[in-house]
């Protein structure tokens, strides 16, 4: 653990900062020692394991005026930028806990220099896994703040572009950077959100996903408020459309809000493509959804109750599917839906190789058996398999999880009720969804209350020379 | 505040609903009937058979009866629903059958059920068949359901057939409308195996004629505002036979004197195309001497038809309705009084397109 052949400073230091010295001595990667020509009587201090020890032995102690008799010709000769003088004890123990070297000098108490040494330890950026595009940028944000703000910078050049950084966690005390583009961003967006952040209560920030659902408007609804994305291009692209953006040190995910319903549908991807394949896919997309939510409760309800809607061709079908089952449509509904949860949550704790076996045993061997054994219909696997698929097709990991949970009180309102319990929960869905604001912005948005100027790239994306107005006017303020 | 309006309805809902009178008829613990057939006992009571289609594993059809006998319909399920393991439905009928005999008596009585009955779609197939109505519903033949193969078969023959379109929204409108009465398809079952031979006419609710085979195709054309598909052919002359393939036909009234005894003259234009033609070369001249002989055939059978609808006095057609478009004053009793004499002139256009890929 020790590398230098200096003497460990026993001595009595000046008693503040000495003290405060002491402190963080009770940690056994906290080094201090005292250095100096004749005698000791300069004394460096810094964690071992915060700092990078090459930036020490490069770059400081070869320039330390080691026969100075004040602090300030000592660190004069430092090839070192950014030298921060501090007077209070305090904000040193501070410093020398997010990896900075602190110099204090005996026999002068008035005064430490602070040393900026932190050892740059993250991931190297990489290609996107969950929103993995085709064509289009392969970066990925990573985990470190600076880095990701490199990453976004890089992409907007511009001095509008203003970064606002807070501290959050009393324990985690984590850095939370708030981008927007000056001129652009609604500020009363911006001055929201940075209240609401410096306004939490809370000991540990461990992801962005903390921030995002603690400053949500409507924080008991399961729509999620904020798009969580890991691409940089894209948080470039809101940035220039007047949206926010949060990044969190220590989280590979930008939020961007306000979001409205429809961006949840929007991949990046959608821009990389021709305006007609784009518009189409966006398209598959909403229909996914639909589909997903309502595909098992209609088949639920007309199998329950309306025997009558379905068409004289298919009955034959449905009826053999269903002969010899014995439990009604909606056990055997409910049962499926919670196996296909199963093998999902399984699959997602699982190591990837593990993970492909259990959606071959899930698939194949579960899925014939139940139907050979005559536990389930056939039908009713493909109708459960089809919208489990469809739900996975939202770009946005949250929203996935959305679909998939709203499903079930869907599901339970056809069995009492049949279709009308469907179009009573649709309804319940759709006012949800008018009452939820984001940052005090309507969700439904732009296609409750209509805005036609954004409806270019909302459900379908035009041409770029349609869009070249942005979609949110500024507000007047 | 938001659990309260989240958990409160849906308990109350959970609670209420089983105040509503909703019944499971989960899909596989119900028998559907598929094809109903009423058959004529006395004054007041009739025979009523349904047909309901057992889905076998194997993908097989068999096709039960059931058979009661009462006079009102309803009674008729609760009796049939005695014989069966699974209570019987009726949402999905796609075919009722009724009997001559039973037609001769009123029909307006058999149907009101129907009207009635929100399960039961408007575009149910009537049809009249000719002799024992149950007889077509009986015999099993083919892997499908019977009511399915009634449907199927009225089906083609109304897109592409001697069909005009009949349902059972088409026929009560026909019979409640005042100036038009209804009329359906007949089925006649020759050893079990339905065959459609022609239309009923009906006089309100009571079946009077029965068109003829010669009478059919015209019948169609005449009814329907603009049909097409429909085949006809004509002796032209000596061994010499053409027989055209009609694309569209279309009708158009022209009443200069409504509500008076002048006549109605009524307009058909046909586009067509030659099918089979027994003489030597087809040319221009050929084919406007053509033209002008089936226009005269045409024109002669219309005619015809019309007479005798009048003579028996209904009205299929739907003039009355025509001349109601076209008069302020409308009198029922007048109209009925009027219409056995109105002479009706009927100007035949028929316009030969192409005459096929032969040079």
């Amino acid at each position: 653990m020790k590398k230098f052949p200096f003497q460990k400073s026993n001595q009595s230091q000046t008693p503040q900062f000495n003290e405060a010295i002491q402190q963080l001595k009770e940690s056994k990667d906290f080094t201090s020692f005292m250095f100096g020509l004749e005698r000791d009587t300069l004394c460096i201090s810094y964690f071992t394991t915060l700092i990078d020890t090459d930036i020490l032995h490069r770059d400081l102690l070869p320039y330390l005026n080691k026969s100075s008799s004040t602090l300030e010709n000592a660190v004069q000769a430092l090839p070192i930028e950014n030298l921060l003088f501090t007077q209070k004890p305090d904000d040193m123990q501070n410093h020398l806990l997010i990896g900075y070297i602190s110099i204090t000098m005996e026999g002068k108490d008035d005064q430490a220099v602070l040393i900026k040494a932190d050892s740059q330890k993250s991931r190297t950026v990489s290609l996107p896994e969950v929103e993995f595009s085709v064509i289009g940028p392969k970066e990925s944000l990573v985990e470190s703040l600076d880095t990701n703000l490199n990453l976004i910078r890089k992409r907007l050049p511009i001095q509008e572009l203003k970064v606002e950084e807070l501290i959050v966690g009393k324990l985690s005390k984590s850095r939370v950077a708030v981008l927007h583009i000056d001129g652009i961003c609604d500020k009363k967006n911006v001055s929201t959100v940075i209240q609401r952040i410096t306004n939490l209560d809370v000991n540990q920030i461990i992801d962005s996903s903390y921030i995002s659902q603690m400053i949500t408007d409507k924080k008991n609804s399961p729509f999620p408020q904020f798009i969580d994305t890991e691409r940089p291009d894209r948080l470039a692209a809101v940035l220039g459309e007047g949206k926010l953006v949060i990044l969190v040190d220590g989280a590979p995910h930008g939020l961007i809000g306000p979001a409205t319903l429809v961006e949840f549908f929007t991949a990046s991807e959608d821009y990389f493509l021709n305006w007609t394949m784009a518009s189409f896919f966006r398209l598959v997309r909403f229909f996914a959804v639909l589909f997903s939510i309502l595909i098992t409760p209609i088949y639920v309800a007309i199998l329950t109750y309306h025997y009558e809607l379905l068409p004289k061709n298919l009955i034959n079908t449905l009826v053999i599917s269903r002969s010899g089952i014995p439990f009604p449509p909606i056990l055997e509904a409910l049962v499926l839906e919670l196996v296909i949860e199963l093998l999902r949550e399984a699959g997602a704790r699982l190591p990837t190789k593990v993970g492909q076996t259990i959606g071959i045993v899930g698939g194949i061997v579960i899925g014939t058996a139940s139907v050979e054994a005559g536990l389930t219909s056939n039908v009713l696997l493909i109708i459960v398999a089809l919208s489990a698929l469809a739900s996975f097709t939202t770009p946005v990991y949250q929203m996935g999880n959305t679909i998939r949970l709203i499903r079930f009180p869907f599901l339970l309102m056809a069995y009492y009720i049949g279709i009308l319990g469907v179009a009573i929960s649709f309804c319940f869905m759709l006012i949800h969804l008018l009452r939820i604001t984001t940052l005090g912005r309507p969700y439904l948005e732009p296609l409750y209350p209509p805005k036609l100027h954004s409806l270019k790239d909302s459900l379908i994306r035009l041409p770029f020379s349609f869009l070249s107005k942005r979609p949110a006017p500024k507000h007047k303020d | 505040m938001r659990i309260k309006t989240i958990v409160l309805p849906s308990i109350i809902s959970l609670f209420l609903s089983g105040c509503m009178d909703i019944e499971p008829t989960v899909l596989n613990e119900i028998n559907i009937a598929t094809a109903v057939s009423y058959d004529y006992i006395d004054k007041d009571h009739f025979t009523s058979t349904a047909v309901i289609p057992y889905y076998m594993p194997d993908k097989k059809v068999n096709n039960v009866t059931f058979t009661a006998t009462s006079s009102l319909s309803k009674d008729v399920r609760q009796k049939m629903n005695q014989q069966t393991d699974k209570p019987i439905y009726s949402g999905k009928i796609e075919v009722i059958l009724y009997s001559t005999e039973l037609a001769k008596h009123d029909l307006t009585r058999m149907t009101d059920t129907l009207i009635r009955d929100p399960s039961i779609g408007n575009t149910v197939y009537l049809a009249i068949v000719d002799g024992k109505a149950e007889e077509v519903l009986t015999k099993q033949f083919g892997n499908v359901d019977k009511g399915t193969y009634l449907s199927n078969a009225i089906e083609h023959n109304i897109q592409s057939g001697i069909l005009p379109k009949t349902n059972l929204h088409l026929f009560s409108y026909a019979q409640n409308a005042e100036g038009m009465d209804p009329f359906l398809p007949i089925i006649k079952p020759k050893n079990g195996n339905p065959i459609i031979t022609g239309v009923a006419l009906f006089n309100q609710g009571e079946f009077v004629y029965q068109t003829k085979e010669h009478e059919n195709v015209i019948f169609k054309m005449l009814v329907e505002q603009s049909s097409n598909k429909e085949g006809f052919s004509t002796k032209l002359g000596e061994k010499l036979f053409a027989s055209v393939y009609n694309i569209s036909s279309k009708v158009s009234y022209n009443i200069p004197e409504p509500m008076t005894n002048s006549p109605i003259i009524i307009n058909l234009n046909i586009e067509a195309v030659l099918r089979e033609f027994t003489g030597e070369k087809v040319d221009k001249k050929e084919i406007r001497k053509i033209e002008k002989k089936m226009e005269n055939v045409l024109k002669k059978r219309a005619e015809k038809l019309i007479v005798k609808l009048q003579k028996l006095d209904v009205d299929p057609l739907g003039v009355g309705e025509q001349v109601r478009t076209r008069t302020r004053s409308w009198d029922k009793k007048e109209w009925e009084k009027l219409y056995p004499n109105i002479p009706f002139q009927v100007n035949v256009k028929l316009n030969i397109l192409e005459s096929g890929a032969v040079e």
